[in-house]
Order: structure tokens, then C-alpha cells, then sequence
């Protein structure tokens, strides 16, 4: 039964592990192909050339 | 957690490759005319394409099991295409909200889908190979 439990809180931690590197991904991705300054300043100009070529909208 | 750490390996590779192909593809296109020098947009061109790459490779590594299709390059095309047209359809709620600032071009986009598609290719045929190695 203990086993059973470890097994089953190692597979918990295992999930919470990608589901955090996963979200923390999407949310650095976003930054740059939004150009979202606010959370890192020059983001827009340094991707620019970038968002534009991969058909992500800008100004 | 072997898979995600594959995953995200080869999607990062891949996304560095494909941002790399996307530069010299706009170069010939001139879908969009480049304002920065080519050393900076081989630099921009890799982070981005390789963060791209990182969130569907990780993606690809968690739902490739789940998926109805036999094919794992396959697999790979439809799940990067999907993650693009997200990104896409977020951005024309953007240029909704802010119509002055988020502007969508559509040769901009038909590129832009290419990229997700020969990446998604790029990362299947990366993943099968890597399997057939090892």
C-alpha cells in the first residue's frame, strides 16, 4: 500500500514537472511572438523580423 | 519524463533548423522585407524558432500516444500546424483588440504556417531516426 502511494506521488510530481515546463514555455513563446515589452523589454523590436516571417501579426 | 526530455531536445534542435530555413525561405520570398542585419536575424531567427520548437516538441512528447494517427511524422505536422494556428487565432483576437498596433498579412501567415509544417516534419523525422539509432 505504502509503495502504491510513493508510486502515486512520484507520478503527481512527474505531471506537475511538465505541466510547469510546459506552461513556463508557452508563456516564454508568447512573449516573443506577441512582442510583449512589458514582460521583456525590446521584445517586439528584437523579434520583429521574426514574428513577421513566421506570419504572426505586428504593426 | 524520458520522452519530454527527447521531446523537448529535438524540438529545440529542430525549432533552431527550421528558424534558420525560415530566414533564408523569407530572403527568397521577400514576403517580408528584413529591417535587422542577417547576424541578428540568424540569432532572433534561432531563439525563436528553437522556443517554438521546445513547446511542441514538449507537446508532441506528452500527446503522441493519445493521437489516431499511425504515422509519427505525421503525428508531428498535424500537432505543429495545430499549435501555429492557435498562435494565429490568438493573434487575430490581438488585432481585434488592438487593431492599431496586431496587423495580419497572409502571405505572412501562408509562410508562417510552411514553418510550423516543415518543422513538424523536421521533428518527426528527427524522432523516428533518433529511435532507429538507439
Amino acid at each position: 500500500m505504502k509503495a502504491i502511494e510513493e508510486i502515486k506521488e512520484v507520478s503527481f510530481q512527474n505531471h506537475l514537472l511538465v505541466t510547469v515546463v510546459l506552461v513556463g514555455l508557452l508563456f516564454a513563446v508568447s512573449v516573443v511572438l506577441f512582442g510583449v515589452d512589458s514582460v521583456m523589454a525590446g521584445a517586439h523590436d528584437t523579434f520583429h523580423d521574426f514574428r513577421h516571417s513566421i506570419g504572426m501579426p505586428c504593426h | 519524463m524520458e520522452k519530454l526530455a527527447k521531446g523537448l531536445t529535438l524540438g529545440g534542435l529542430s525549432g533552431v533548423l527550421s528558424g534558420w530555413l525560415i530566414l533564408f525561405i523569407n530572403m527568397l520570398t521577400g514576403v517580408f522585407v528584413l529591417e535587422m542585419s542577417f547576424g541578428e536575424n540568424l540569432l532572433t531567427f534561432g531563439i525563436g524558432g528553437g522556443l517554438f520548437g521546445l513547446v511542441c516538441g514538449g507537446l508532441m512528447a506528452v500527446v503522441h500516444e493519445k493521437l489516431p494517427i499511425k504515422s509519427f511524422p505525421v503525428k508531428a505536422v498535424v500537432i505543429f500546424g495545430f499549435v501555429w494556428v492557435l498562435f494565429r487565432l490568438a493573434g487575430i483576437v490581438l488585432s481585434g483588440l488592438e487593431p492599431h498596433r496586431f496587423h495580419g498579412d497572409i502571405g505572412q501567415s501562408l509562410q508562417g504556417f510552411a514553418f510550423a509544417i516543415i518543422l513538424g516534419g523536421m521533428f518527426g523525422l528527427f524522432w523516428v531516426r533518433g529511435k532507429k539509432i538507439v
